[in-house]
Parts: C-alpha cells; sequence; structure tokens
C-alpha cells in the first residue's frame, strides 16, 4: 500500500511525462504486483500485513481452547463438589446407623443373645464415619458408596469449617465412649449403656451438623457452578466478538487491499497502452512475459507478441553475431550477483539500424534502442524490465548536427583561409564573382521563351567554371567548392531531358546563396584590407598558380613540378591580366588531370616519376604576348578523341573518318567534352577547353598546340594589348 | 505530400515549386492553354513596376515574407474572358488575383504543414512593398501576357 500511495505521489508530481519516468513507473508498479504475488506465497513468515489476521485467529482460537479448559474443570469440579456433597450425606445416614447399632447391641445384652453382629456393624459404621469425617476436615482418599476409594477434598469455606468445629466437638465425646465398646474391653458391657446414653443425647444433634454440612456444600456447588457458567458465557461471548472483529475488519482490509491491487493494475495497463516505448518482462527462459505496451508490435513487428522467444522476433532483423552477443548478455543480466550498472557498456542492442517496409512496401531504415533492467525480487533476479525505444529521428537529428557541425566547421576554415588571402586580390575576386553571378541572373531574366534551355545551362556553366578556375588561383576553396556545387547543379540539369522553366528554379536558390557568402566575406574583407601587403600581379599569379598546382597534383595522385614565368603579365591592363590568368588556369588544370601520367606510369615510360608542367608569358620584340602552358605528360591523342567524339553520339563514323588529327585535336574546344567519364572539380565537366576557346576569343588570340604522344603538349597562345 | 521538417531547413527548390505548380495548375484548370513557366531568377525593383493587380499571401514561422501573384490587367481581363466572364470591373480584376492567392495558400498549407503560417489571401493594385532581402522571381506566360510569381522570405532570425 506505502508503494503504491508514493506511486500516486509519482503521478502527481508528472514523473510520467518523461519516458525514463514511465519505465520506472513501470517497474515500479511491477514490483508492487510481485510483492503481493510474494506475500502470499510466504504467508507462513507472517509478513506485516498479515500479522493481524493470524494474531486475531490466535486469538479467537485462544478464547475458544480457554472456554474448552474451562469446560473441563468445570466439569471436574462439579465431579469433586458430587463426591463431597454424596459424602456428606452418607455421614447423616452413618450418624443414625452408629445409633442404631448402639441401641441393637444394648438390646441384645438385654435379651442375652450375642451381640457380635451388631458390633461389627457398629465398627464399620463409626470406622467409615470418622475416615470420611477427617477427609472433610484435612482431605485424602476415601471409601466411596461402592467400596473403592475416591478423592475427598477438605472443606475450605469458614462456614463449612465452623460446622465441621462443631460436629467435631459433639463426634470426639462420642468416639471416645465408643471406643472400649469398639475394642471388645473386658468392661465393655458396663460401658455401652454410657455410650448408649451419649448417642441417645447426640444423635439429632449430629444428624443436624452432618445435615448442616450437606447443604453447605451443595450450596458451595451450586455457587461455583454459576460462576463457572458465567466465565464459560463471557469466554464464549469474546470468542464471538473476535469472530465478528475479524470478519468485518479483514474482509474490509481484502476489499481495500483488492482495490488497491486493483488500480494499480488498471494504471500498468493504462501506462502500457499508453506509452511510446515497447515495454515488457523478459523470463529467464527469454520470452516475452504477458504484458507488453501496445506500442511494442508496431515498433518490432506483429511477432513481438506474450509468449515469443524474444530473440527469435530479432532473428531477420539483427546479424546473427550481434544476436547471439545479445543473448549472452540478457543471460548474464539474470545473475544474481551481475550489477546492471557496470554492464549497460556491453549492451549490443543499445543502439541497432534495421530496415523495415512501410505500409506502401517501401523499405524504411529504423533505429531502435533496446535496455534490459534487472528485475529483483528477494535479491534475485526474477525478470528482467526490457525498454525498446525507436530512436529514429534522435539519431538523424543528432546526424545533422554533427553534419552541420563539420560543415560549419569546415566553412570557418575556408572562410579563415580566404581571408589570408591577398586582400587587393580578394577584393577583386569578390566583385568580379558578384558580376559574373549578375550576370548569370540577367540572362536568366532576359531568356527568351523561344530559345532552348541547354544554350542557358551551357553559358552558366562557361561562366561558373571560369568563377571556379578563378577561385582555385586564389586558392579560395570556399568559393572554388560552392562554385562546384553550382555546377555540379547545371550538369544534373544539363543531363536531364525535356527540361522546362520550373526546373530551372534551382539556379536563382544557388545564385543567391552564392552572393550572399560574397556578400559576407567581403564585408570581413574591407575591414582587413588596409593592413595587408600589396603584390604585383604578376608576383600573386606566380603564387597562386603554385598552390593551384599542388592542390590538383595532390587531388589526382601525381607529382608535377611546376614553373611559372609569368613578369610580363604586369605589363598588360588589369581585363587582359584577368583573361590570360584564366586561360592559364584551365590550361594548367588540363595539363595536371590530363596530361601528366601517374607516377607508377611514368616510370613505365621510363620518365621521371615527377612530371613538369611549365608557364610562360613571354614578350615578343613585334609587341605581341605569348602565353606557353607545356607539360612533359602522355600528349594529345587523336584516336583516344576520336573514340570520345564517336561514344558521344554526336559525330557519325562517316564525318569523323574526314577529319585529319589536327582536325580531331580541335574538337577537345567543343563544349561538354571530356576523355574522363567521372567528373570532378578539376575535369570531367568538358568545360575548362570550352572556356579557355572563348577566352582567346575574348584576346583576339591566335591558339597553336603542339604534341607529342608520350612526350609532351603546349598549348601556344599568341595576342596583343592595345597600345 | 508533405514536407518533413527540419530545424536547419533552407528554402529547397521543391519549396518554390509548390507555388509555381499551383498556379500552373490554377491556368490548367481554368484555361484551355496552360501558361508557360520560365526560369526563375533574382528579382529587382523592376519588377515591382510590372503587375498591375497583385494576390498575395504572407507567410511566418521558420521563414517570413510573402508570396505573391503580380499580372498585368490585360491578362486578367483575358482570363475573364476565357471563362465566360463579361464583367471587367476593377473589382473583378481584384478576385481573379484573390483566386490565385487562394491557390497558392492552400496548396501551400497542404506542402508546407507546420513550417509555415499562412495568412489569408489579400489583394491589390499594383505590387507590394518589398519586405526582406531574398526574392525569387518566376516570370509566367500566358498567350502573349506576362505574370510574375514572387517568392520573397527571409529565415526568421536571418
Amino acid at each position: 500500500m506505502q508503494s503504491s500511495a508514493s506511486c500516486l505521489a509519482c503521478m502527481g508530481k508528472g514523473v510520467l511525462t518523461s519516458r525514463m519516468g514511465a519505465r520506472r513507473f513501470f517497474l515500479h508498479q511491477f514490483q508492487i504486483n510481485q510483492e503481493n504475488t510474494v506475500s502470499l506465497s510466504l504467508a507462513k513468515w507472517i509478513p506485516g500485513k498479515y500479522r493481524q489476521i493470524v494474531y486475531a485467529v490466535a486469538a479467537f482460537l485462544l478464547f475458544d481452547l480457554g472456554v474448552l479448559v474451562l469446560n473441563f474443570y468445570t466439569s471436574y469440579q462439579i465431579s469433586e463438589d458430587a463426591v463431597s456433597i454424596n459424602l456428606a450425606g452418607r455421614q447423616r445416614m452413618l450418624s443414625q446407623r452408629m445409633t442404631k447399632s448402639l441401641l441393637a447391641m444394648q438390646s441384645d445384652a438385654l435379651a442375652g443373645e450375642p451381640q457380635d453382629a451388631a458390633l461389627e456393624e457398629l465398627r464399620t459404621t463409626v470406622a467409615l464415619f470418622d475416615t470420611s469425617f477427617r477427609g472433610f476436615e484435612s482431605g485424602g482418599e476415601v471409601k466411596g458408596g461402592d467400596g473403592t476409594p475416591v478423592p475427598l477434598v477438605a472443606v475450605a469455606s469458614p462456614a463449612g469449617r465452623a460446622i465441621l468445629a462443631k460436629a467435631r466437638a459433639v463426634w470426639d465425646p462420642y468416639l471416645a465412649a465408643l471406643q472400649p465398646v469398639l475394642r471388645g474391653d473386658a468392661s465393655w458391657e458396663t460401658r455401652l449403656p454410657a455410650a448408649v446414653a451419649y448417642g441417645r443425647a447426640n444423635n439429632v444433634k449430629l444428624l443436624g451438623l452432618m445435615n448442616d454440612l450437606t447443604s453447605h456444600l451443595e450450596r458451595e456447588a451450586s455457587a461455583k457452578a454459576s460462576r463457572l457458567r458465567l466465565i464459560q458465557t463471557a469466554g464464549i461471548a469474546l470468542a464471538l466478538l473476535n469472530f465478528a472483529f475479524i470478519l468485518v475488519h479483514f474482509l474490509r482490509q481484502l476489499r481495500e487491499s483488492d482495490q488497491v491491487i486493483e488500480a494499480a493494475q488498471q494504471e500498468t495497463q493504462e501506462i502500457l497502452a499508453t506509452v511510446k516505448e515497447g515495454l515488457f518482462l523478459l523470463g529467464p527462459d527469454l520470452r516475452i512475459g504477458t504484458q507488453v505496451s501496445a506500442s511494442l508490435p508496431g515498433i518490432l513487428g506483429e511477432r513481438a507478441r506474450p509468449g515469443t522467444d524474444f530473440f527469435e522476433v530479432l532473428d531477420e532483423r539483427v546479424p546473427a553475431t550481434a544476436l547471439q552477443a545479445a543473448r549472452d548478455y540478457a543471460r548474464l543480466l539474470f545473475g544474481d550477483r551481475v550489477k546492471e550498472s557496470l554492464m549497460g557498456d556491453l549492451n549490443p542492442l543499445s543502439l541497432m539500424e534495421m530496415t523495415q517496409t512501410n505500409d506502401r512496401g517501401e523499405p524504411q531504415t529504423h533505429f531502435l534502442s533496446i535496455h534490459f533492467n534487472q528485475v529483483r525480487v528477494g535479491g534475485r533476479v526474477s525478470h528482467l524490465l526490457v525498454t525498446v525505444q525507436d530512436v529514429s529521428e534522435q539519431v538523424r537529428l543528432e546526424r545533422a548536427l554533427a553534419a552541420a557541425d563539420a560543415r560549419t566547421r569546415s566553412e570557418t576554415e575556408a572562410l579563415l583561409k580566404v581571408l589570408t588571402t591577398d586582400s587587393a586580390s580578394l577584393l577583386g575576386f569578390l566583385d568580379q564573382a558578384r558580376q559574373t553571378l549578375l550576370r548569370i541572373n540577367t540572362t536568366l531574366k532576359n531568356h527568351n521563351s523561344d530559345e532552348r534551355y541547354d544554350g542557358l545551362i551551357n553559358g552558366i556553366f562557361r561562366q561558373i567554371h571560369t568563377l571556379k578556375g578563378d577561385a582555385a588561383m586564389l586558392g579560395l576553396d570556399l568559393f572554388e567548392a560552392q562554385a562546384h556545387e553550382f555546377e555540379r547543379l547545371l550538369i544534373a540539369l544539363r543531363e536531364q531531358p525535356d527540361l522546362r522553366g520550373n526546373d530551372l528554379v534551382a539556379i536563382p536558390l544557388k545564385l543567391d546563396a552564392f552572393l550572399d557568402r560574397l556578400a559576407t566575406v567581403r564585408d570581413i574583407a574591407e575591414r582587413l584590407t588596409s593592413s595587408r601587403v600589396q603584390h604585383t600581379p604578376a608576383v600573386l599569379a606566380g603564387k597562386r598558380f603554385a598552390q593551384l598546382g599542388k592542390r590538383i597534383a595532390a587531388d589526382h595522385g601525381k607529382a608535377v613540378e611546376l614553373a611559372v614565368e609569368l613578369d610580363k603579365l604586369n605589363a598588360l591592363d588589369p581585363c587582359a591580366q584577368t583573361t590570360v590568368s584564366e586561360i592559364a588556369v584551365q590550361l594548367l588544370r588540363n595539363a595536371v588531370v590530363h596530361g601528366i601520367e601517374t607516377p607508377q606510369q611514368r616510370t613505365q615510360l621510363n620518365k621521371p616519376a615527377q612530371g613538369n608542367v611549365h608557364i610562360r608569358l613571354h614578350a615578343h620584340d613585334n609587341g605581341e604576348f605569348e602565353l606557353c602552358v607545356r607539360d612533359d605528360g602522355s600528349g594529345l591523342s587523336p584516336a583516344r578523341i576520336r573514340e570520345t567524339l564517336l561514344a558521344s553520339g554526336r559525330y557519325t563514323v562517316e564525318q569523323l573518318d574526314q577529319w585529319d588529327h589536327k582536325q580531331l585535336i580541335m574538337r577537345i574546344f567543343e563544349p561538354g567534352f571530356s576523355t574522363v567519364t567521372t567528373g570532378d572539380r578539376d575535369a570531367g565537366h568538358g568545360v575548362g577547353l570550352d572556356v579557355v576557346k572563348q577566352k582567346i576569343a575574348r584576346l583576339g588570340a591566335r591558339l597553336s598546340i603542339a604534341t607529342r604522344p608520350e612526350r609532351f603538349t603546349e598549348f601556344s597562345i599568341r595576342f596583343t594589348v592595345p597600345a | 505530400m508533405n514536407a518533413q521538417a527540419h530545424p536547419y531547413a533552407s528554402l529547397k527548390p521543391d519549396d518554390l515549386n509548390v507555388f509555381v505548380e499551383a498556379i500552373a495548375h490554377y491556368f490548367h484548370q481554368i484555361s484551355a492553354e496552360d501558361a508557360q513557366v520560365r526560369p526563375a531568377y533574382l528579382t529587382d525593383e523592376d519588377d515591382r513596376r510590372r503587375g498591375d493587380y497583385t494576390g498575395l499571401i504572407r507567410i511566418s514561422g521558420q521563414f517570413q515574407g510573402q508570396v505573391y501573384f503580380s499580372a498585368p490587367s490585360a491578362m486578367l481581363r483575358h482570363l475573364l474572358l476565357s471563362q465566360g466572364e463579361s464583367q471587367h470591373s476593377e473589382d473583378t480584376l481584384l478576385d481573379l488575383v484573390g483566386e490565385v492567392a487562394n491557390t497558392l495558400s492552400g496548396n501551400a498549407r497542404r506542402y508546407f504543414g507546420d513550417r509555415f503560417v499562412i495568412s489569408v489571401p489579400q489583394t491589390q493594385r499594383g505590387a507590394p512593398a518589398a519586405t526582406g532581402e531574398h526574392a525569387f522571381a518566376i516570370p509566367l506566360n500566358w498567350k502573349k501576357y506576362n505574370a510574375l510569381l514572387i517568392v520573397e522570405v527571409d529565415r526568421c532570425g536571418a
């Protein structure tokens, strides 16, 4: 009862609002039920709540036993009193017989007849009277009516003792007068008249006293019997009262106890029906107990029913090794000396991933958490309380948080790296990137509804790819990654058949996010501008190319020695500087990714493991500038280019057959051309050389390509700048 | 279909498409000719001067801002004609853009659930003032007319 009361108090405090609270409450309720069951089975040890009823029943039996003993005692007393009364009555008769015998002896003596018979009767009568008299006075054995000795209790009451004293006063002289006659002395005949005379004189008196004694004993017996009846009646009354108390008090107590148990069971049922976790008790046979929470089949499937083997329910969802480990773990927990708190970490089911099909038959991944708690009764583990929770949402949230955290950290690192970039270059990039993005937005806005979307996508792709190249050249990983993400979106759109207008809604979202980030970085960068050292464009470009070349080589498992000679860059106007740098970036990327072989391939070709890329801007005497990008890699393969073009489906075999090597090589500048099958941030999208072609056109430059298989490739761009 | 609420969600293409498809469906229902959706872009002040009549819903919750449909009066009159409606008063034109806003509201409620709190549809002449920095314009062509769907939302606290 106390347990239930504290349970109700728990509910009052809202403990059930927490999942753990519900579990604790259930465990508590279970322990109450267990306590009740166990109490009944251990009734012989008289636990507290049954002690009262046992005492009451014992008292009832005691009263009954008392009455029984009293009955025995009463009948014994009545028997004793009957003996006394009978013997007292016999004394009356003996007093008369003594007198009669004396008178008979006197009469026989006068008639001269023998007196032996009368004398013998007198002797017997006197002896019996005297023995009985002493018995009344002091107690002892006396010959009864049938001649057998009977115990006679001495008269104890003062009134009785007074009667006896008076009788003694009469009897003693009488006996003294009789003694010579009874002994048969020589002079007995002379003594007889005196004895007769005393007998006659006191006969009536002695008879009266013996009569008084008899009446007194009868009154005494009657009073004693009345007293005993009273005690007997009281004993029976007490026993009946006690019985009534047992009936009323304990029936009420049992009813109240039943109500508490019923209420506890009702609460348990309500908890089991409401709680979101799967809750049940697992027996030592590892079978699910009789009571399970309503949500259990929803979490573990329909097989999770009372009486089934819990680990068989898990069989299809958990790998065999984990299942065996879980079974061993549960068995271990049934050890009475095993501390549950020390075992928690070993639970192989604390978090498990499982796949279930939903109502529509689609597979869905769930994360379940199964916990075991020991239920102890009398210090021994009787069951395990199993709690099954679907923690899918929690796990997903944790993973989303971890991913967001990792993303934030990565972006913060990237942002810090951005801020270490030369401020003038950074601000230049930010301006240029913003202009590029706004230009793309204007393109979107002004798009003619009659134009095809793939042309629009390719145009945007080129601009984003250039932006990515600029970011890469400056080592701005943050923007390079963002541009790469943008490219991936554009690739997906480019590959989508039957593009519609609403398929493109993701583009302004990307633009918006990109512009946002540019603005944020610009804001920070502007505050730092004043404290930065300014470098010439040539120095900055040299540094950036070195960084970019190193990064691309590392990403593609290449070993590259990069030589950069861009001093003449300072002689160009800013616009030309940008365009030349953009061309050089794309060609550098192309050289490292496509040109230079891996160190293993180079070794097999008897080439140094480390490849060389040489970027040089040369000013000719005639005022022309020449940008050369040369690598000592695999060279351009017309056969491979032909193969790629054929596979793309853009050209037929007949068309390809008409072209010579030079014409085939020039096709690498077509949009979408790429000889690698998987795209990454440096290659594979078929846009790099397309950008080069656009930039060359913008510069009004001439392009020439020199290549030799397995030896080298050199791109040469010659241009003039306005004076 | 119902979007799953997520504490780190940002506006997704599907979110924008809910509004686009709501309007496209509306045109499909009331007219024999479907509206053609053109590429979306980041809107500017110039776009606000285009529409004569606007039906809008305001949203709050995880995001806040407004979504509205602005159309020239000629387009609206043509739409009414195509429905056999001869009344072309200003009230009728406002009712028409109100209907579009109502469609936007219904679809948004179904899709976003409790991510967005959506106001009752409103109508006005011209276009509303900007409420935030992030506005996306989705042009819709119907016959020879151009209307704009503007989605202008910012994350709360952004």
